[in-house]
């Protein structure tokens, strides 16, 4: 076998292993141009040598003295031109290589050296990547451990520009994009949720993506816009993250961090006015520790690498009632000076949470021939967790009985990574494949089995001594006036409430080829073709026991809702169900809970290509076109769109050596539909929600326990389907969801290693796909603001071909035919009907203006610093996949289309906006006695987010009373985290760090998110009203507003200042 | 804490961003231009005019709601700390004399997009007592009292004139409809067309008719709890007879609350099903 199908057979080897491939950069470049240092002139058929982590990689300089070396595993490097007929080399040492980046490095050589000189260039190389466009923000694995983080990769994402953690959520934004649209990378694998599109955070919650320990990363790269056709399926960032690799020398570290609740600060409690239940998690303990190692198991040939960290953690959920107080004896609360309550603690008790995760990687790197890499990683981390968690938003922690508002959760993601890479033709033709599988499981219930087993009883409005016997709770009657010391404005008790099981699948993977030409300049011709498949099994139930599963609400006066699960076969209605709803186990279409396995197919071939005419100019033109195939719990596909998206760019340094660029790019960028969508709207939810008169039920509701169909003593007062039980209709050619893109800047680097930059950079929302109806509650999938005519031609269409096919229906055809026709008549009426009032609806907007300037100062002179300030406005009608207004996740079907009252009110600042943001992250060392002290900072301050006033507008609909932001701004949040660290060296090959880190040093406890529930009543917008109309705004009802007494109080915090100890051993 | 809320320094390199995103595009109200101007049934729907009709006729039950397509300044027409609109907004003439009337600003709603939520924002107005039957009514909102936000007076269009003209329908009694007989049990609904007088009860009685022979029925009247309007006519004996015919008659003298009577006896026939065999 010649060499040349040898290296194929070794790319195609992965090919067989599965039939999809997707590859991100794990690798970088080094290109130059050699010049004689005497005439100036190129040089051809300069040796040069670019020695790494695993080994060295040479190349010869073209006729015009230019020369590249690609596919470097990320990683510091020394490059040495050997002019020809010369043993001598002139050196370039730390050249720090980043995946995907080009780094140039240019040389002078002179053919006179004598054969004993050393030429070494003192001036390091350029620290500017000018290959492409990109912005965003990288971090060695150096600077991951000299600065004060986080243990995850998630932890880091917010130090990037306009980056933010977007609410409570722990995802985080880029660039306007809420944290649902961004792509995560691990070696080239896509580990983005399968379900949310989200990463797995530290939210109890939390779900989706793999969030490795730092300690496992050689680099992480915040990519914020400008990517490359190569690059797709994201619209927020593109996080790529690169594993450590075995290397020719066997090295890890070995390390431990430990927080007591010494260290740790008391968190602020969520208090509402209206309530007497208050709690917080006291820290207890948490404790990491582990290692990774890497080395040669062949010199040159084979690396191993592998690493476990696992975490544990403990808190204690204290959960308070701290009674109101009448000292007077009036039957009401006493105030305070500041007008607050007046209260008094009655009842204190723990209760314990923990969470578990065992981290595990391993990675073999195999250099079978020159010129090609194979790699093969496996990771893994199975989480355990327990902890306080609410069901609904509108219930605080506390305000749940101790056992029903503890929640398990059990999660684990497993990814397996094989990529290859092989250089051919004088490595003037590279071929790169990446074959991947991702899994991800996750699990919500209770740690009490019987309580899955009950109906969740939530009340709202109600007195804490109804349901537990807390001394000095009881209501007083003085002078005919009761006065309740522990009113609580929402209590959850009885069962858990909404349990969940997810389990993704993805097996995906590309192939790519990349050509250097020549041809009136230097080309990188890149092609490539992808293809992924991402499969979802969902199920959701309520707690009960079987046959009578439902969450039920108590509003006392405002009646009960029973919530439960239904679906219906195609052709049935959820009117159809109603009218069987009772006895509920006895209708044809009750089940007890959603289970539904749903899919996408993903396919994407790009073309680009990075044309340098000259040595400092560089113009790249892609084209990237995907087509994605969505399909229901049947298997059948429900909607299938193209996606083409062009990108441009230019590059061009003025200094012609590396030490400036200027750049622009234009892109258009797709959204990869999650699936939890997919699942719900097409894998047959339905929600029935049946209405009781309490005052009707054999056993009044505040003494039910949960043990199922209780309410069937009630009469009924009306039953509506929240969903429809059945596959939504789709719009006719729905199209993708995108925006466009535009960022300009340039990067100077006026002395070395400090590179100062501006950017600019500019996005605009085309098109979302949203769920919505207009004009009859029949919800359809559909482009909201967006449908072209053709598209409703063609609903319409449909709608009158069916028509005439049930004209044509003879006598002779059965009775159940005609019927089906009919519902399908009715069906499609229904969806052109829809379509048109969304055709109609306001066209989704959100436009991110961003300014940010920046200084990279990387090591050196015992220093290095990142600082950025951004300006940035995030402004439109749609938060996008994340609707934080409301603290709604339902990527493609949130609520902003569902009614048209949605649409009011809805234009100014995002859920994102913060205009000001401020970011340092730096350290400085200093050698110290016989080692090395480190003084590391990440310090940041940024804008708060808008604040609204919200109403509720029906069951599960909140809306904006007033114009999107009138409410003002949460506070500007600062925070300021310091690490101490000293480093000696024990022995030869091993150093022992010892470091302290501080997080929020200054202890700021900012409200990050307050209550803007202005109303809990039923109330409609006041179009581009103020906050002077509220005075004679009406609930739906014509009634005057009842205000929320926490309005404006703060609901999430700051963490406070908490301390973290740590020792590493470095071999 | 930096106070980052302050503006910074203008730059020139800030200048493009402001000039790209910078300005915010916010729900602000424009100039109200009035969209409606109706007048409104029991049930909350829009009565509309019979274009064949020489007269328009409404219900004497009717309330009046003028719609706009953008919120008003509502200083001018809501007396804030008494929770009442200001009087002298909307004018209810019943034949030439000014009856007293109650309006209600609701700034909430969008006359553009709405689904479960009436029309706004908007000015309701009632006639406190109601309105008498067979009476010519005017009702005249006064537009030059009207702003929006930004200070603009209401724009009003030969379209939807701010006045309306209508005659309330005579006083009338109707009965609840069924295609099947009744149950011997069964309370029988009579509707007034408008409030009854206090006597209206009185006024009403019943016959039952089997093959050839009437016979008056004892009947209890009773007025419902949430509609002024209805009453139930129930056999005191506690059961019609089995399958007759039951006339219920009202007098020619029963009267709305205004005095207005019906001019001529109403009756309102129902069948009773048979006895079981």
């Amino acid at each position: 076998m010649s060499s040349l199908w040898k290296r194929i057979a070794i790319v195609m080897f992965g090919l067989m292993v599965a039939d999809k491939a997707f590859a991100q950069s794990t690798t970088g470049n080094i290109f130059g141009r050699v010049v004689d240092e005497v005439s100036g002139k190129p040089v051809s058929g300069v040796t040069v040598i670019a020695s790494g982590p695993q080994g060295d990689q040479a190349g010869l300089t073209e006729a015009d003295g230019t020369y590249q070396l690609a596919v470097l595993p990320v990683g510091e490097y020394a490059v040495q031109f050997f002019a020809p007929d010369s043993t001598t080399p002139v050196n370039v040492p730390n050249v720090v290589v980043s995946a995907g980046q080009r780094v140039r490095v240019d040389g002078k050589v002179n053919g006179a050296m004598t054969p004993s000189e050393t030429v070494v260039v003192t001036r390091r190389a350029p620290s500017a990547d000018f290959g492409t466009a990109r912005t965003g923000i990288t971090f060695n694995a150096e600077t991951l451990q000299s600065v004060p983080l986080e243990r995850n990769a998630g932890d880091v994402l917010s130090l990037a520009p306009g980056a933010f953690v977007e609410g409570n959520t722990g995802t985080v934004s880029i660039a306007g994009a809420t944290g649902l649209e961004n792509s995560y990378v691990v070696d080239g694998l896509n580990v983005t949720g399968i379900e949310y599109g989200s990463m797995q955070g530290r939210v109890p919650n939390s779900r989706g993506g793999t969030n490795l320990v730092l300690d496992f990363l050689e680099e992480i790269a915040i990519n914020t816009g400008g990517y490359a056709a190569e690059y797709g399926g994201a619209m927020g960032g593109v996080v790529n993250m690169v594993t450590k690799s075995g290397t020719n020398r066997w090295k890890g570290t070995v390390f431990g961090m430990y927080t007591p609740s010494a260290f740790y600060g008391s968190p602020k409690a969520d208090l509402r006015v209206s309530s007497a239940l208050t709690g917080r998690s006291d820290f207890n303990s948490d404790l990491n520790f582990g290692f990774e190692v890497g080395g040669p198991l062949i010199k040159n040939k084979l690396f191993l690498w592998a690493g476990f960290a696992p975490r544990l953690e403990s808190s204690t959920f204290q959960r308070q009632v701290q009674g109101l107080v009448d000292a007077n004896g009036d039957g009401m609360a006493d105030v305070d000076a500041a007008g607050n309550p007046t209260r008094k603690l009655l009842q204190s008790k723990g209760y314990d949470e923990y969470r578990n995760s065992y981290q595990m990687g391993t990675k073999l790197t195999y250099l079978p021939v020159d010129n090609t890499r194979l790699n093969l990683s496996l990771f893994t981390s199975p989480t355990h967790s327990q902890s306080m968690y609410p069901q609904n938003a509108a219930i605080s922690l506390a305000a749940q009985n101790p056992y029903s508002g503890q929640s398990e959760f059990m999660r684990n993601n497993t990814d397996v990574i094989l990529s290859s890479t092989t250089q051919l033709m004088d490595r003037k033709w590279r071929i790169d494949a990446t074959l991947g599988f991702h899994h991800e499981t996750f699990k919500r219930d209770s740690p009490y089995r019987d309580l899955n087993n009950r109906n969740s009883l939530e009340y709202y409005g109600t007195s804490l001594s109804n349901f537990e016997n807390v001394p000095g709770c009881a209501p007083v009657t003085v002078g005919g006036n009761t006065f309740d010391p522990c009113p609580v404005d929402a209590y959850h008790t009885g069962g858990y409430g909404l349990i969940e099981q997810s389990t993704g699948n993805r097996t995906m993977g590309e192939l790519k080829s990349t050509h250097l030409l020549n041809l009136f300049g230097r080309h990188e011709l890149k092609y490539g073709i992808r293809g992924e498949n991402n499969e979802l099994n969902l199920k959701r139930r309520y707690s009960g026991p079987v046959g009578n599963q439902a969450a039920i609400q108590d509003y006392g006066a405002g009646g009960i809702a029973a919530y439960s699960f239904f679906t219906l076969p195609q052709g049935k209605y959820p009117f159809e169900f109603a009218s069987d709803a009772s006895p509920l186990a006895g209708s044809p279409y009750y089940q007890d809970g959603l289970d539904a396995t749903v899919k996408n197919n993903t396919f994407a071939v790009f073309l680009q290509d990075g044309y340098s005419p000259t040595s400092n100019l560089s113009l790249n033109v892609g084209l990237r076109y995907e087509r994605q195939k969505l399909f229901d719990s049947k298997n059948e596909p429900f909607a299938s769109m193209d996606n083409v998206g062009l990108r441009a760019g230019a590059i061009y340094d003025p200094t012609s050596e590396g030490r400036a660029k200027l750049y622009t790019h234009y892109g258009r960028f797709f959204e990869t539909v999650p699936l939890n969508m997919s699942a719900r709207y097409f894998g047959g939810e339905g929600v029935l929600v049946r209405q009781f008169d309490p005052a009707t039920c054999t056993t009044p509701s505040s003494q039910w326990s949960g043990s199922g169909g209780e309410f069937n003593s009630c009469t009924s007062a009306g039953t509506f389907a929240a969903n429809n039980g059945k596959n939504y209709p789709v719009q006719p050619n729905i199209k993708g969801q995108y925006h466009d893109e535009i960022v300009a800047g340039g990067q100077w680097e006026p002395w070395d290693d400090f590179l100062f930059g501006v950017n600019f950079t500019h996005r605009w929302l085309r098109n979302v796909i949203e769920d919505g109806t207009a004009v009859d509650g029949t919800f359809v999938l559909a482009n909201p603001g967006n449908i072209p005519q053709d598209a409703l031609d063609k609903a319409d269409a449909d709608a009158m071909k069916k028509q005439a096919e049930l004209d044509a229906a003879t006598l002779a055809m059965d009775k159940a035919a005609i019927d089906r026709l009919q519902n399908e008549v009715s069906n499609l009426q229904s969806r052109s009907a829809n379509l048109k009032g969304l055709a109609a609806a306001p066209k989704p907007t959100r436009r991110y203006t961003a300014m940010t300037l920046s200084l990279a100062k990387r090591l050196s002179k015992q220093f290095m610093v990142n600082a950025q300030y951004t300006y940035a406005r995030l402004t439109g009608n749609h938060n996008g996949l994340y609707d934080a207004d409301v603290s709604y996740a339902a990527p493609n079907g949130n609520t902003q289309y569902d009614l048209p009252e949605m649409y009011l009110n809805k234009n100014g600042p995002l859920a994102n906006d913060r205009p000001h943001s401020l970011r340092v992250t730096g350290y400085y060392e200093q050698n110290v006695g016989p080692g090395r002290l480190t003084f590391g900072v990440v310090a940041s301050a940024y804008s708060g987010v808008p604040r609204n006033y919200i109403s509720n507008l029906n069951y599960g609909y909140q809306t904006f009373l007033l114009p999107r932001g009138s409410a003002g701004r949460t506070p500007t949040v600062t925070q300021f985290d310091t690490k101490l660290s000293y480093r000696q060296a024990i022995g030869d090959s091993m150093t022992m760090e010892v470091f302290f880190d501080i997080f929020n040093l200054i202890n700021s406890r900012t409200a990050l998110l307050t209550d803007d529930n202005y109303t809990f009543d039923q109330a409609a917008p006041i179009v581009g009203g103020t906050k002077a109309d509220l005075a004679v705004a009406k609930s739906l009802q014509g009634q005057p507003l009842n205000v929320n007494p926490n309005f404006g109080n703060g609901r999430v915090f700051q963490a406070p200042r908490y301390g973290r100890m740590g020792l590493r051993l470095t071999f | 804490m930096l106070g980052l809320e302050k503006p910074l320094p203008r730059v020139a390199l800030l200048a493009g961003a402001l000039w790209l995103g910078g300005c915010i595009e916010a729900d602000k109200p424009g100039t109200p231009r009035l969209v409606a101007f109706d007048v409104i049934d029991a049930t909350g729907s829009a009565v509309m005019k019979d274009p064949d009709a020489a007269v328009f006729t409404a219900t004497p039950r009717a309330t009046f709601t003028a719609v706009f397509d953008n919120v008003l300044d509502f200083t001018q027409i809501v007396d804030v700390e008494a929770g009442v609109g200001l009087p002298g907004l909307v004018t209810i003439t019943v034949k030439g004399v000014p009856a007293a009337t109650s309006t209600v600003y609701t700034p909430n709603g969008s006359q553009k997009y709405h689904f479960i939520t009436a029309a706004g924002p908007n000015i309701s107005a009632t006639p406190m007592g109601g309105l008498p039957s067979g009476a010519s009514v005017v009702v005249a909102l006064d537009v030059a009292r009207l702003r929006g936000h930004n200070g603009q007076p209401v724009v009003v269009d030969a379209a939807v004139p701010a006045q309306i003209s209508f005659e309330t329908a005579p006083f009338g009694v109707t009965g609840e409809a069924s295609d099947m007989p009744f149950t011997p049990d069964h309370a029988f609904v009579i509707t007034a067309s408008n409030i009854p007088g206090e006597t209206f009860a009185t006024k009403v009685s019943a016959t039952s008719t089997v093959g050839a022979v009437t016979t008056p029925v004892e009947v209890t009247v009773t007025a419902s709890e949430e509609d002024p309007t209805s009453f139930t006519v129930a056999p005191m004996a506690g059961m019609w007879p089995a399958g007759a015919k039951i006339t219920v008659a009202v007098a020619a003298d029963a009267a709305d609350a205004f005095g207005v009577a019906l001019g001529q006896p109403a009756s309102i026939d129902f069948t009773v099903a048979a006895a079981a065999p």
